[in-house]
């Protein structure tokens, strides 16, 4: 008998006794029907944008037999320059999503779009007959067409109004300030292009804003020193040259006993202006602002970046600071213009307070926003009034108001529509569509917007949503092959673009004004007490989710925080010395009661040092609905017990009001414990010392039993410690680009993660680098101690120096896990397209195996690509050297990562090897500055 | 007891002709020799290959360039067909699909498991004929599996060449690429094909 036939026979045998079986079903999500026609085997790419709220990132997206598997930045994009952030990568996943809201529900019952916007439209006809208020709220989005659109609107009827506010207006403070020093209510964003200094008062922007993408992509982190203020900790004070710990109640007195100090020492116009106030800060900030002081004196280009979240007059006394570094010259920043636009789409939460209590609502219509996220408990209240078949939902994935039984319509991925956008330096980003859309019933908001108008007030057929861009944009081409070239490159230049940043100056009159400004507030307080028993909690952006946007994807949830290491659970981080006085330890439950509101939730802590005394940390994004949905257990959001109050004072004959964040919490010990899912290698630190063991020069001159390796030419990746920021994007990258599994929560407190790339965290030194991180992936070692070891010969080496894995003879005995002294092998649990997270094998890199349970696989320098390129190269097609990337070099925002081709090997001090004692011959080098 | 034993008796018969029909339709399915699923739309290799005479790489022309050779865009049939033949009922389907921007949906035949490389571009530059694994598809009306494409006839297939490799033929269109050959030295006719690397990391990583 064959081998084959005797298989055949084995596998008909187990077929019909597994088929008597009783099995459970392992899928408790149905899958998606798949509607995409497949174009075989053409592999196409296309330029295209993600919108990324007020800053629209250029992406690319390869398809695969007309199926989207690959994203990666557009290089040539103004506003990102090809780095991107983490949630942009997975993003795809949700095209194909099973939980994807997919059927428009009208009071309950289930029918199809054109129902569904008929009813609505009957819903708006009669509001406008009875005068009734109409509102929109949208998400944050710049697009030109857009505006067209809501212009008509309300010139049509006045009564329509749209807030763009999708979870929290961030930046209405910084907004505000701007309003009072520079008279426009636009955004600005600096340029660390060419900067010496940056000092930082609490902002990550290093890591989690909704710019991070466009600050990265013009810092350059070796040139310029990165000072930093805050309360909590974050990748950027963790990245910066100097980092100083103080509350976040006195960053204000801080910059203000700087700004005096600082106006004492010119002694000119400066101190006549500044010297009103008797500012008395804590001993322990004195000592800052003198360091700060002297540090900054070091001379150079200083820019300055507040944390969004802070009250304007700390943004404003920014300003100040910069005004006066820069020898009274202005300031230098990108304008993102949203003056004009504020006339039509109101961007503040007040705004919309004051509509809904004013009790003339004829319909509220959601798109693409969920109120519950926004953590305004008072206007939740307040919407729960509005009766709810006025209220319409337009939502991607099933959220809070679910359960409430409100009017339902799905809304389209980003991938299925046309749009456009703004960018920040007046081209336009066009978003294309790269499929069909998957759900016949799902609408987009220009098309919303378009059906609106035409039927109501126009009495005609909508037009298709790429006829309306086309007819938008039509007056600036002058033809057609003109306009479709233009997408192909997925910008439309239809100003002459801005190529620096604009200079924007004041003069005595505006400076004086925003002092007064300054002072006139309340926040201000000339005495603090330092050491005292109350905590606040406070809010910080998500590296993963950033407001909690993008909380709705398993690969962001089981990605591990960049700081705590923490996957998939909800955390508050509490500081050391008040865990210590309480009692308190890592993984106890307590409940946190806000003091004004009551409001309570139990959440488990996680205790930290590098925390201010009367802070606790919460991220933005915890407990999303859709978490819960997939965990199948229904957990509060700890968001809940936030309190946003608008403080309102008087100044100048006007009303001014700014979001305040002032959240005094009481923490009460449950008794409970729970187990946090951490990937241990993210929560230790290891000292400076540990890292200067560890990375040591080659050693030469080694005797071996390994054959000799005759073929110089190999493959190394080269990893500059300087550069790398931490961020865990790169593991994201190489989990989608090889296909590795999601393991679930249960799996990660297992500690069965199957990430290829480790990062290890050490402490630096003060005035060089707070925190060195240590990206550890398979060395690729010349005299590897795996391959000695496997009893089948399912690892070997190859000519140009790659360890490669044959998945296939691979019978899982794991010695060569035991074997690696770096630990970079992961043993497969699950396979990828049956892991716990459902629909995955819609969404795969069809370049790379799906490797079966029970392998231990890893990291191989993207071989595919390598081989690929090899070929290509060979075989005579242009290609060009710097072509070739890893999936983490292409990712990663900062170049820390580079994969090279070595023909010479050369002795560069510099270079360090991870464990060259070992005598293992690593492949892998990091690049650092360290003194022996 | 009479009529447990006849149920036993009858239980065992149905497992075992159970497994019998499973193991045959297996056989078939496993082997695909002769497999030649219905397209949803008529196309004949042998009118456009063998009697009109377009070579493959005109059509699949990314098996030059790719590891994967590519079933053509719609926009490929249109080329000719919008001037040829253009009212013809068979191609009613492939103007749609023009039109509409939306696929024409092709059902594969030669699959490659999912764990295997196989690169056609570095194939067809050792000059190896597209009928030594295809069949001579340019006879054929409808396509079907001429090879079981099993990692035996790959090994064999690489250990002893000359058994299997059928001469390059004017029809695969490889002689496209024969400015390349001729800057390697050795003109691809005489050119000795050797047996080449059977490391499983060769194709399975």
């Amino acid at each position: 008998m064959e081998r084959r036939d005797f298989l055949n026979l084995l596998i008909s045998t187990s077929v019909v006794f597994a088929s008597s079986c009783k099995r459970k079903s392992k899928f408790f999500l149905q899958k998606v029907n798949k509607s995409v026609s497949p174009n075989l085997n053409n592999k196409l790419q296309f330029a295209t944008t993600f919108p990324n709220k007020f800053l629209p990132l250029g992406i690319i997206v390869e398809t695969f037999e007309d199926k989207p598997f690959h994203i990666f930045g557009n290089e040539n994009h103004p506003n990102n320059r090809g780095v991107l952030q983490s949630y942009v990568l997975p993003s795809l996943y949700n095209l194909y999503d099973p939980l994807r809201f997919y059927n428009p529900q009208i009071e309950g019952k289930d029918t199809n779009i054109h129902l569904a916007l008929n009813s609505l439209l009957n819903k708006i006809d009669r509001s406008i007959r009875n005068q009734k208020d109409i509102i929109f709220v949208i998400p944050e989005i710049l697009s030109p067409s857009l505006f067209a659109l809501i212009t008509e609107l309300k010139s049509y009827y006045n009564n329509f109004y749209f807030f763009s506010s999708s979870n929290l207006d961030t930046y209405t403070n910084q907004i505000l300030a701007n309003e009072v020093l520079f008279g426009i209510s636009d955004l600005l964003l600096p340029d660390f292009s060419d900067t010496d200094i940056i000092l930082n008062i609490g902002s990550d922007f290093l890591s989690s804003e909704v710019f991070t993408p466009f600050y990265l992509s013009r810092i350059d982190l070796k040139k310029t020193k990165i000072i930093t203020l805050e309360n909590t900790i974050t990748l950027t004070g963790m990245n910066s040259q100097y980092r100083f710990l103080v509350s976040d109640k006195e960053y204000i007195n801080i910059l203000l006993y700087l700004l005096n100090n600082l106006s004492k020492q010119s002694g000119d116009k400066w101190s006549n202006s500044f010297n009103l106030l008797p500012i008395k800060p804590s001993i322990n900030s004195t000592q800052i602002v003198n360091e700060v002081c002297e540090l900054l004196a070091t001379g150079g280009r200083v820019k300055i970046i507040i944390d969004p979240f802070q009250a304007p007059q700390l943004h404003l006394l920014g300003y100040l600071l910069e005004y006066y570094f820069n020898e009274n010259q202005g300031i230098e920043r990108w304008i993102l213009p949203l003056t004009d636009y504020r006339n039509i789409i109101s961007f503040s939460f007040e705004e919309f307070q004051q509509r809904l209590y004013q009790n003339k609502i004829g319909n509220l219509i959601f798109f693409d926003s969920n109120p519950f996220d926004w953590v305004y408990t008072e206007i939740i209240s307040q919407i729960h009034q509005v009766s709810k078949e006025n209220c319409f939902v337009f939502s991607y994935f099933p959220n809070h108001f679910y359960k409430l039984g409100y009017n339902w319509i799905p809304t389209m991925h980003y991938l299925e529509f046309w749009q456009d956008y703004l960018n920040i330096d007046k081209s336009i980003s066009i978003q294309q569509p790269i499929v069909f859309p998957l759900h016949k019933n799902s609408i987009s908001l220009n098309e919303l917007l378009n059906f609106v108008l035409e039927k109501l007030i126009r009495n005609s057929e909508p037009i298709r949503l790429f006829d309306f861009i086309k007819k938008y944009y039509s007056k600036y081409f002058q033809d057609d092959e003109n306009f479709f070239s233009s997408i192909k490159s997925g910008l439309f230049e239809i100003e002459s673009r801005k190529i620096k940043p604009d200079t924007i100056r004041f003069n005595r009159h505006n400076l004086n004004r925003a002092y007064k400004f300054i002072l006139s507030n309340p926040g201000v307080s000339t005495n603090i007490t330092s050491e005292t028993d109350e905590i606040r909690l406070s809010i910080k952006l998500s590296n993963k989710f950033l407001d909690g946007s993008y909380s709705s994807n398993p690969f962001l949830l089981e990605l591990p925080d960049p700081i705590f290491g923490v996957s998939w659970d909800d955390f508050v981080v509490i500081n050391e010395k008040y865990a210590k006085k309480n009692q308190l330890s890592d993984g106890d439950i307590v409940e946190i009661t806000n003091e004004s509101t009551k409001k309570s939730v139990r959440i488990p802590i996680i205790v930290n040092n590098s925390i201010s005394s009367d802070s606790s940390l919460v991220y933005l994004g915890c407990g999303s609905f859709y978490k819960n949905l997939i965990l199948q257990q229904y957990k509060e959001s700890p968001l809940q017990v936030l309190k946003f109050s608008c403080k309102k004072f008087y100044f100048e004959n006007r009303f001014y009001s700014y979001l305040d964040l002032d959240n005094k919490i009481i923490i009460r010990k449950t008794g409970e414990k729970s187990t946090i899912s951490r990937i241990l290698s993210f929560a230790n630190i290891s000292s400076f010392k540990n890292l200067k063991q560890i990375l040591q020069n080659d050693n030469d001159k080694v005797t071996t039993i390994y054959p000799k390796r005759t073929k110089i030419e190999k493959w190394q990746l080269e990893i500059d410690l300087d550069n790398c920021i931490g961020c865990n994007i790169c593991l994201l990258g190489c989990q989608l680009e090889n296909n590795i599994p999601l393991i679930g929560r249960e799996g990660i407190s297992k500690h069965r993660d199957m990430y290829w790339i480790r990062i290890e965290k050490f402490l630096g030194e003060n005035n060089f680098r707070q925190y060195y991180f240590l990206p550890i992936m398979c060395q690729q070692c010349d005299y590897a101690p795996c391959e000695s070891v496997c009893p089948v010969g399912a690892t070997s080496h190859s000519d140009d120096g790659i360890n490669e894995m044959t998945y296939n003879r691979c019978i899982g005995s794991r010695f060569c896990m035991a074997n690696c002294p770096y630990k970079v092998r992961k043993f497969n649990f699950d396979r990828y397209d049956r892991a716990k997270i459902n629909s995955l094998g819609d969404y795969k890199n069809p370049d790379v195996t799906i490797r079966s349970i029970g392998v231990s696989e890893k990291c191989n320098f993207c071989l595919h690509r390598i081989r690929d390129f090899q070929s290509k190269e060979k075989y005579g097609n242009n290609v060009k050297p710097n072509s070739l990337k890893t999936a983490c070099q292409e990712v990663c925002p900062t170049n820390a990562i580079k994969l090279i081709r070595v023909l010479n090997v050369t002795n560069d001090t510099n270079q360090r090897k991870l464990l060259a004692n070992f005598n293992t011959k690593p492949n892998v080098v990091y690049r650092v500055k360290i003194n022996d | 007891m009479g009529t447990e034993d006849t149920n036993r008796k009858f239980l065992v018969f149905l497992v075992v002709f159970a497994i019998i029909n499973v193991y045959l339709l297996f056989t078939i399915l496993r082997s695909g020799i002769g497999f030649s699923p219905r397209q949803n739309q008529s196309f004949s290799h042998k009118t456009h290959s063998g009697k009109i005479s377009i070579s493959c790489l005109f059509c699949h022309n990314q098996a030059e360039t790719n590891s994967y050779a590519n079933i053509p865009l719609t926009k490929v049939c249109v080329q000719c067909h919008i001037a040829l033949k253009s009212e013809s009922p068979l191609l009613s389907n492939v103007l749609l699909s023009y039109d509409s921007l939306i696929s024409l949906k092709w059902q594969k035949i030669y699959n490659l498991p999912d764990y295997v490389r196989f690169s056609h571009r570095a194939h067809l530059f050792s000059g190896i004929d597209c009928a030594t694994c295809h069949g001579f598809i340019d006879m054929m009306d409808s396509v079907y599996v001429v090879r079981k494409l099993t990692m035996g006839w790959c090994v064999e297939c690489h250990k002893n060449p000359y058994k299997y490799i059928i001469p390059v033929r004017k029809i695969s269109g490889i002689f496209y690429l024969q400015e390349f050959f001729e800057n390697d030295s050795i003109p691809i006719k005489i050119r000795k094909l050797q047996p080449t690397s059977i490391l499983c990391s060769k194709c399975h990583y």
